[in-house]
């Protein structure tokens, strides 16, 4: 018998499974609604270093324009929560805010079908070079507004939100280095608690799943305990404010910076409420040290004892360091107080 | 599910332990997303196999193996009680341990004459019951590629700290014990250790990777490996 010559399939599209509207593809990314922009770099940053993208490839054009990024897109350590969600090829994965990409490329290594979700364009642009310098062909980019968008229900396996929920109820344009602890006047601040407005955008999500499908989140703790010690809050730079009560939070936020509190990062409780709320059941919570950026040590209560200190190697001075390390020792390995861990990754079920 | 290192082989393989309700270990998942990782865990399962032959015990280290392509990969290990040995020590305090651990190389590695090596045969991936050895962890650089000695030559030089002079003469007793059983030529290897090392990681460079400039006696200046020799040279004459 003449062997014959197997034609590929052309992969089903993923995209038309899982959104509920119908979207357009512009060069390889498809375009959903869309109204914000959200980078690290600013906007000329951005333009500048894409004409010079395609023939630099992702990696050396990172280490040209913005080397200070480069751990944060490449680093294999970024991937560290991963094997708590078990991604296993074949699987819907929709990693939103994918950003540059950090985890959707470990995801698509694993052979899931990713969906990655951002509203800024620039970065898609650079994932989509990463995915070509990879040969990845199993990722769907679109660039659209991840609380706009809305899923079919029962459509996807599992969903990522890394370092994303606390940013949700920011609206319009943020150049972080010029939103980070700077003044801005906010004039479209949406009027609605930040609480409801991180409760739509999971209950969407939560809709979205298939039953038995997974969230893997990550988020700060708002309890960390280097914010009582002064260390500023990552996402607006004022210090000792995360753990004050809400309306302190918006008063001194508009003094400082002119517009309300609205990055709102939970304790275990109150995050575990608005899992709840938003559907999910089977919440499990693992305190994650140093970051959940980095991640080191992902515990859960009774793995407590597995911890050894690694906040300290970020300081830089001796005694700061030394110091630190004797905190850590006692707070998190001696009394395991998992209440002030820096951060928490959550698995949570529909 | 605990992850409680995600630093080994230079971060890209993340290592979980399962707890029990009791919280004792059960199980040791390791995954990689990376290329590099996804082969060094193929390794290890290829390692593990080996070793577990070799010991002639029954099959069971291995819980499952999961690759998808080349770029991932997703062992399950059981989990083997025992406590790592501990590099900071210096090896006179350790040399119960080293000689016990010597042996056991000799016995698996050695033991009609096989071409394998772990490659990464160091005492704090060795598991001990007090002194006794239990079982060999982390098998990443698991190949049959390097010279016969080298385990054993890097065994006694992997160190957190230089050796100390007082260590000299433990190294010296252990090297000529464990390459004398060997029926090797140990002149070169004990008159210069250091260079001699060196010249093995240099010479293997391709196993290692891009791991090699960690290592001990690769990424210090000549000088030390220089001083290394002379003091073991003194020691021998």
């Amino acid at each position: 018998m003449v062997g014959r010559v197997e034609k590929r399939t052309k992969q089903d599209m993923t995209v038309d499974n899982i959104f509920s509207g119908k979207l357009n593809r512009q060069e390889g990314i498809w375009m959903g609604p869309s109204g914000g922009y959200w980078s690290n770099l600013n906007k000329e940053e951005n333009n500048a270093f894409l004409k010079d993208l395609p023939t630099l490839g992702a990696k050396k054009t990172v280490e040209t324009y913005f080397p200070q990024h480069y751990e944060t897109i490449f680093s294999p350590k970024r991937a560290g929560g991963l094997p708590l969600l078990d991604p296993k090829a074949g699987e819907v994965v929709v990693d939103t805010g994918c950003m540059w990409g950090a985890l959707t490329i470990p995801l698509a290594k694993a052979g899931c079908k990713v969906v990655a979700i951002d509203q800024t364009h620039e970065s898609l642009l650079l994932l989509k070079q990463r995915l070509k310098d990879e040969d990845l062909d199993n990722v769907e980019l679109v660039c659209a507004d991840i609380k706009e968008i809305n899923y079919l229900e029962g459509s996807v396996d599992k969903f990522v939100v890394n370092g994303v929920l606390e940013w949700v109820p920011e609206t319009g344009t943020i150049e972080l280095k010029k939103y980070y602890g700077k003044r801005s006047e906010k004039k479209n601040a949406s009027p609605a608690s930040p609480y409801d407005i991180q409760l739509e955008f999971l209950e969407n999500i939560h809709r979205g799943l298939k039953k038995g499908g997974t969230l893997y989140l990550a988020i700060e703790n708002r309890f960390d305990l280097f914010y009582f010690l002064g260390l500023p809050d990552l996402h607006c730079n004022l210090r000792l404010i995360t753990f004050l009560p809400r309306f302190l939070q918006t008063i001194v936020s508009k003094i400082c910076l002119g517009r309300p509190y609205v990055n709102w990062i939970y304790s275990e409780r109150m995050l575990r409420k608005i899992l709840t709320d938003a559907g999910f059941t089977d919440i499990s919570v693992f305190y994650t040290f140093p970051n959940y950026r980095f991640p080191e040590y992902i515990l859960t209560g009774k793995g407590m004892g597995f911890y050894h200190p690694s906040l300290y190697k970020r300081r830089k001075s001796f005694a700061v360091k030394a110091l630190c390390y004797a905190v850590e020792n006692l707070i998190f390995n001696k009394f395991r107080l998992k209440f002030f861990s820096p951060s928490f990754i959550v698995i949570a079920r529909k | 599910m605990e992850i409680i290192r995600n630093c080994s082989h230079y971060s890209s393989i993340q290592t979980a332990v399962d707890l029990d309700r009791n919280a004792v270990p059960v199980r040791v998942v390791k995954t990689a997303f990376t290329e590099d990782g996804a082969r060094a865990i193929r390794k290890e399962h290829e390692g593990i196999l080996w070793y577990e032959r070799r010991l002639n015990s029954a099959p069971g280290a291995v819980i499952s193996l999961v690759n998808y392509k080349h770029t991932f990969s997703r062992l399950e290990l059981a989990y083997r009680n025992g406590r790592p040995g501990d590099l900071t020590l210096s090896l006179a305090k350790n040399y119960k341990k080293i000689y016990n651990a010597l042996n056991h190389s000799i016995e698996v590695f050695r033991k009609e004459d096989s071409p394998y090596n772990h490659g990464d045969y160091s005492i704090d991936n060795i598991l001990f019951n007090e002194d006794d050895v239990v079982w060999i962890l982390d098998w990443e650089n698991f190949n049959d590629k390097l010279p016969r000695e080298f385990d054993i030559v890097y065994f006694c030089y992997k160190r957190k700290n230089m050796l100390m002079a007082n260590d000299v003469d433990a190294a010296i007793n252990l090297l000529k014990y464990g390459i004398g059983r060997l029926n090797m030529p140990y002149d070169q290897i004990v008159r210069k250790p250091a260079s001699y090392m060196r010249k093995l990681f240099l010479d293997n460079k391709s196993i290692f990777n891009s791991q090699i400039m960690k290592y001990p006696l690769v990424n210090c200046p000549y000088e030390d490996i220089l001083a290394l020799d002379a003091i073991f040279n003194k020691r021998v004459a």
